[in-house]
């Protein structure tokens, strides 16, 4: 799956969301087979605005996950929940990484005003 | 299917030196070991690493810890003397470096001409002593310098000069796959005839993680303001008053840049009928038997 955006109001000029899904069948038990899904997002974020210059966040993730199901309902329904609750991780860790981990790198090169003060004398970080 | 061909060695080579170039803060060494072996060209792999470090190096503004205990020092195009000299202002020193070693292998004491004139350098070591104070408080990590870029020789009013001020600071944790850096270059004009300072300003913050995954920021930012030209102590006091405030005020947008993705409480309802008749259609047209 893949989506660009280009924002009109706000800070974003130009996103993009590439998905790639692999899913490995094989059969298990009577009507059960086992699933391996290994799943990339590749994401991309520039910003172009006068007040903060441009910002460039870009990268990719990867994760596995691994179900035995029932095939009663079909591979399609089985594939395309697993699908949809990996992408749904995906996008959490995403957020956590791309904008928690940089924003915690940031913070530690340059902490903000209030921390400054509070920091202790002895070199803890 | 067309024929692959190999390609010359000065293809290889500035292939070789994009990816050095690009290396984020503090990966060069890493990038240039997996390189030697991709390469397997010790010639290629050679000028590679002649013509990339030093680049890099400047770029990144790396500090150097001079022998002796003689103190820091920071790589820069400003400071450049010579093809691997590099002038310590604060203690007028000269670091002879190592480029693709990353280390300063040599230390000389500056000559006359290398350094500023009794007049400038009142106001650059003032300005000096003020932007240490700022970065000492702002940056945990950070190593600064203020060079002077033009008019070194002016001995006394009536003439410009120009000041360039850079802070660099770095977190390198490859352990936790993490490494950043913050660069500020600062660049101000000492304008005699209209008695006022033009400042100019040029920020950029990067960040790798690459733990299961890998993620870099690229942020760049720049500013501009004035002051009035006085003397030396009040000169320095006003700029650094200038850089705390925009680089307080970038480092706050960057936070708020952070939008959260869209988020879409509906899941696809996979169990309806419309489900059923797809997974009859994809049978029918892949020609699958039941």
């Amino acid at each position: 799956g893949s989506k660009t955006a280009q924002g009109r109001r706000g800070h974003l000029e130009e996103g993009a969301w590439d998905a790639i899904h692999v899913i490995e069948v094989a059969p298990e038990e009577e009507g059960i087979a086992r699933y391996c899904l290994t799943s990339t997002v590749m994401l991309s974020l520039t910003t172009d605005h006068e007040s903060s210059g441009t910002f460039s966040l870009s990268g990719s993730i990867r994760r596995q996950m691994n179900m035995d199901l029932s095939v009663s309902e079909g591979h399609l329904c089985n594939m395309g929940k697993m699908i949809e609750e990996m992408e749904g991780k995906l996008r959490n860790s995403l957020d956590q990484v791309y904008f928690g981990k940089t924003k915690e790198m940031v913070c530690t090169l340059r902490p903000p005003s209030e921390v400054i003060m509070r920091l202790p004398d002895s070199t803890g970080l | 299917m067309a024929e692959e061909v190999e390609l010359n060695p000065k293809q290889k080579k500035e292939i070789a030196k994009w990816f050095l170039l690009n290396s984020p803060a503090g990966e060069i060494q890493y990038v240039a070991k997996d390189l030697r072996l991709v390469l397997n060209d010790n010639e290629v792999y050679d000028e590679a690493v002649s013509e990339s470090f030093p680049i890099y190096n400047k770029s990144h503004m790396i500090c150097l810890q001079m022998p002796a205990g003689a103190g820091d020092v920071l790589v820069t195009s400003f400071g450049e003397l010579g093809e691997n000299e590099y002038l310590d202002p604060r203690t007028a020193q000269v670091a002879i470096v190592d480029h693709v070693k990353q280390v300063c292998t040599e230390v000389r004491p500056a000559t006359d001409e290398e350094l500023s004139s009794a007049y400038v350098e009142e106001f650059r070591s003032a300005l000096d002593v003020e932007i240490l104070k700022y970065a000492g408080e702002a940056y945990p990590k950070g190593v600064c310098s203020v060079y002077c870029t033009k008019g070194k020789e002016v001995e006394g009013p009536g003439f410009n000069f120009e000041l360039v001020v850079v802070i660099s600071a770095c977190r390198l944790s490859p352990q936790n796959f993490c490494n950043g850096s913050w660069r500020s270059v600062w660049t101000i004009e000492f304008q005699d005839e209209a008695q006022v300072l033009e400042v100019k300003g040029k920020l950029q913050v990067g960040a790798h993680y690459f733990e299961e995954g890998n993620v870099q920021l690229d942020a760049k930012h720049e500013c501009g303001d004035s002051t009035l030209f006085q003397s030396p102590d009040d000169s320095a006091i006003s700029i650094s008053n200038i850089l705390r405030h925009h680089e307080t005020e970038y480092l706050a947008s960057l936070e708020d840049l952070r939008r959260k993705l869209p988020v879409t409480r509906t899941l696809f309802p996979w169990h309806n009928t419309s489900q059923f008749s797809l997974t009859r259609e994809i049978t029918k047209e892949l020609g699958i038997g039941k």
